[in-house]
């Protein structure tokens, strides 16, 4: 098994030959087309704590996966280790492998600043900027180096319009986003992580502050993005995850009775349907009916 | 009543009920508030008494004559009823007799003693006596107005209080200004806060909603403002000559040494404190505030960084004169490596112009403004820090979340939102180091005469070198004209005008940091 952490690495990885540069990945590794994300043995650490261990799981292009389970199961710190966003935590490393379209996300080599830039994210809280609509949405292109005016109302249109939001705020675009309602900021979130043009999109509990009719707006608009991007949700909701993703994995978090402390692992992994309908392990089952968290 | 509208039921009982406790509550603190007012009449009696004593004792007109001893009789009468309430020697059946008599008594005393000021001439001792009268009505009106069921004579026993303590305060803070130069002053100012606390204990009970706790963190607040006031009325008395009558010539003149020159003003001092905060705007607020980035948001979380926090800490809290020993021997004295910097100034000097800029051993205007600097870099740090750990979490991850380098996020989220804060913080410090006498005096800056120096339009040579030149700054000024006011009494007036506008300038800056800090929170929200 190879090793890697942000510092070091034991066991150089084939795939690591490959450059995040190259604009299509997923071309130059055809055996791999299909998977997006491939971890193995992947171990999350705070410091000396392990907060998560063992998961190993593949992400296909063009679905979207549902990570569940009780709290402090470590889904989320699985979710944030998917676009190095663990490396803002102090003492925060990783164990085992972790691929995007076949290159180690973990290698010394990569930058994780262009890590975020393929795979965006959509955090819990909406955290839209203290600027003005347009800035919001515009913020990802120019630091990526968009200068021209018209260019960037172009990506601020399209963006706005594939999160569904166009409509609403077209005759805003300079008012702060602070203003906007809870859903609207939400989904200001995700026209910025849109307008980045990602290949991956991972979002935090995208809905746990927000009312039912926002939600059911999310939702929606998860199911029209899944045509462009990949999506990796995590969610609380199993009734969400039942109805908007295609695969889901079902983690738990289990005592470790030597040191006191709670690691979650990864219990099962298939196809949305049978994790709902026909789950192969019992604490699986136990947590979809409702007999556990 | 409003009482009505919640519940329904019984309302009537319910607002008896509500009265009922009101009145117990009232009882239960009424043997405090009776023992406060005679506290308050003890008081009142102190300060009359002291007034009159003084005036006889200096024969001073306006307090002497037939009306003092009258209020004072009147007062003492007062606190004898108090007292012999209190001891049981008048009946208490009477009480509520006893205490109009007692608290009319106080009122009246105290009125006409000030009345008698009013008349013979004493302005601020005739405002003061407006302000019993006025309070007393606004206060009866406000007792009415807020609870017509409140049990009248509470109400007239608070008013009573109310008004002996206020009026108290202000006698006592008359006499502490007049005081200046008589040897209790400090007494004064200790009987002034006893009054204030009285003055807030009771203002809270005219509005009976303040509990004992808001009443004591009140009275903080109310003492700190008198303090302010008595500040201020003395200086702008002492300085009223000079910037009524010479303001325009006061702040383009020279230091002088005759008091009544009339070429007498500020104008090296405005210069020198100027150029000082041009030093400190140039060179605390940059690398104070990188300083504090670098702490914030670069620096590991280890025990090297904690002790680094701990020092920066300490060295804010560092006398202030400390600072200015470290000036002198490093900017003043010089060290071997500030000695080898002025040789190469001095060298790339002499190549443009003629002669040597800097002499070694001189104080300058450079060593004053950059002591001065030091001194404030402590508290830019902390301040700029703290607005910088204040920036929320998920804004540095949602720029984080989009591909943003450390660097962008700093520059794009973290000091735009911080900037409000470190602006505040950073005004602050400047005002602070504006106001800095001591270190100033041990880098050497002067208190005596000093010619006019060169200003900016006299050419670059000129420019440059007035900060390599000996220097003044406006509260070494204003030390100047206090130490000679003892051989030349007319220097006192310019001390003040001078403090006068030494306090604009600062009241200004702070009042800069509020309107940024205003504007900026705006635009972020």
């Amino acid at each position: 098994m190879s090793t890697v952490t942000p510092t070091t690495m034991d066991d150089k990885p084939k795939a690591t030959t490959l450059s995040l540069d190259t604009p299509t990945a997923s071309a130059s590794a055809p055996s791999t087309a299909e998977i997006v994300f491939e971890t193995a043995d992947l171990s999350v650490y705070y410091s000396l704590f392990r907060a998560v261990r063992d998961v190993n799981l593949d992400v296909r292009q063009g679905q979207i996966t549902a990570l569940i389970g009780p709290s402090g199961c470590g889904k989320s710190t699985v979710l944030r280790s998917f676009n190095r966003m663990n490396d803002l935590i102090p003492g925060a490393r990783v164990e085992g492998t972790l691929r995007y379209r076949g290159v180690d996300l973990y290698d010394p080599k990569v930058d994780p600043v262009e890590v975020r830039r393929r795979i965006g994210m959509v955090f819990q809280k909406p955290n839209p900027f203290p600027k003005s609509i347009f800035d919001n949405v515009a913020y990802g292109p120019r630091i990526a180096g968009v200068k021209k005016k018209s260019e960037l109302s172009d990506i601020v249109e399209a963006s706005l319009q594939r999160a569904a939001l166009w409509e609403e705020v077209k005759d805003r675009l300079s008012a702060s986003a602070t203003g906007m309602s809870g859903g609207q900021q939400q989904r200001l979130c995700i026209a910025r992580a849109i307008a980045s043009n990602p290949d991956v999109l991972l979002m935090d509990e995208p809905c746990s502050a927000l009312d039912p009719i926002a939600t059911a707006r999310i939702e929606e608009l998860m199911a029209e993005l899944k045509h462009d991007y990949t999506i990796m949700i995590v969610t609380h909701n199993m009734q969400q995850a039942a109805r908007v993703s295609d695969r889901t994995a079902f983690f738990t978090a289990e005592l470790d009775p030597k040191t006191d402390q709670r690691t979650g692992l990864l219990v099962e992994y298939d196809a949305t349907t049978t994790i709902f309908s026909n789950p192969a392990d019992q604490r699986t089952e136990n947590y979809i009916t409702g007999r556990f968290g | 009543m409003a009482l009505t509208t919640i519940g329904g039921g019984d309302t009537t009982a319910r607002v008896e009920q509500l009265i009922q406790r009101r009145g117990s509550e009232q009882t239960s603190v009424s043997t405090i508030w009776t023992s406060l007012a005679a506290a308050g009449v003890a008081l009142a009696f102190v300060a009359m008494f002291g007034t009159w004593y003084e005036a006889v004792r200096t024969a001073n007109a306006l307090y002497s004559g037939w009306i003092p001893p009258i209020a004072l009789l009147l007062v003492i009468g007062a606190g004898l009823l108090l007292v012999g309430k209190q001891v049981g020697f008048v009946d208490r059946d009477l009480r509520v007799n006893s205490d109009v008599c007692t608290y009319g008594a106080l009122i009246a005393g105290a009125i006409v003693l000030m009345l008698r000021q009013l008349f013979k001439g004493d302005l601020s001792a005739g405002v003061f006596v407006l302000i019993i009268p006025v309070a007393v009505l606004g206060l009866v009106l406000a007792r009415s107005l807020r609870n017509p069921l409140a049990d009248a004579k509470l109400a007239l026993e608070q008013v009573a209080l109310g008004a002996a303590s206020i009026g108290a305060t202000l006698i006592i803070v008359k006499r502490l200004v007049d005081s200046e130069n008589s040897a209790g002053g400090w007494v004064w100012g200790l009987l002034a806060a006893v009054a204030v606390v009285l003055a807030a204990l009771a203002a809270s009970q005219y509005l009976g909603i303040l509990s004992m706790f808001q009443v004591v963190l009140f009275s903080a607040l109310a003492m700190s403002i008198i303090i302010l006031l008595v500040l201020l009325v003395q200086v702008v008395g002492d300085g009223w000559p000079v910037l009524n009558e010479r303001l325009g010539d006061f702040w383009s003149g020279t230091l002088r040494s005759q008091s009544d020159d009339s070429r007498l003003g500020i104008s090296q001092g405005i210069i020198g404190s100027f150029w000082i905060a041009i030093f400190v705007v140039l060179l605390a607020f940059p690398i104070g505030i990188a300083a504090a980035v670098y702490l914030e948001e670069y620096a590991p979380r280890n025990r090297f960084t904690n002790m680094l926090d701990i020092v920066v800490r300490n060295l804010a809290g560092v006398p202030s004169v400390v600072y200015g020993l470290l000036g002198l021997f490093l900017f003043v004295k010089g060290t071997v490596v500030t000695h080898w910097i002025t040789d190469r100034i001095n060298a790339a000097w002499g190549s443009l112009f003629q002669g040597e800029l800097i002499e070694k051993g001189q104080s300058t205007l450079f060593a004053g403004g950059v002591t001065l600097a030091i001194l404030v870099l402590p508290i830019v740090i902390i301040t700029a820090a703290e607005a910088v750990r204040a920036v929320p979490q998920s804004l540095r991850e949602g720029a984080f979340g989009v591909g943003a380098t450390k660097w962008e996020v700093i520059r794009s989220q973290v000091l735009p939102f911080a900037a409000p804060g470190i602006l505040t913080g950073t005004l602050l410090a400047l005002a602070r180091a504006v106001g800095e006498a001591a270190p100033l005096i041990l880098v050497g800056a002067i208190t005596g005469r000093l010619a006019p120096r060169g200003s900016m339009f006299d050419g670059a040579e000129q420019f440059f070198s007035q900060f390599a030149d000996r220097f003044t700054a406006m509260p070494i000024v204003i030390v100047g004209w206090v130490q000679d006011s003892g051989r030349d009494a007319g220097f006192a007036p310019a001390a003040g005008a001078a403090i006068v506008v030494l306090l604009v300038f600062v009241i200004m800056m702070n009042s800069v940091a509020v309107l940024l800090r205003n504007y900026f929170e705006k635009k972020r929200a």
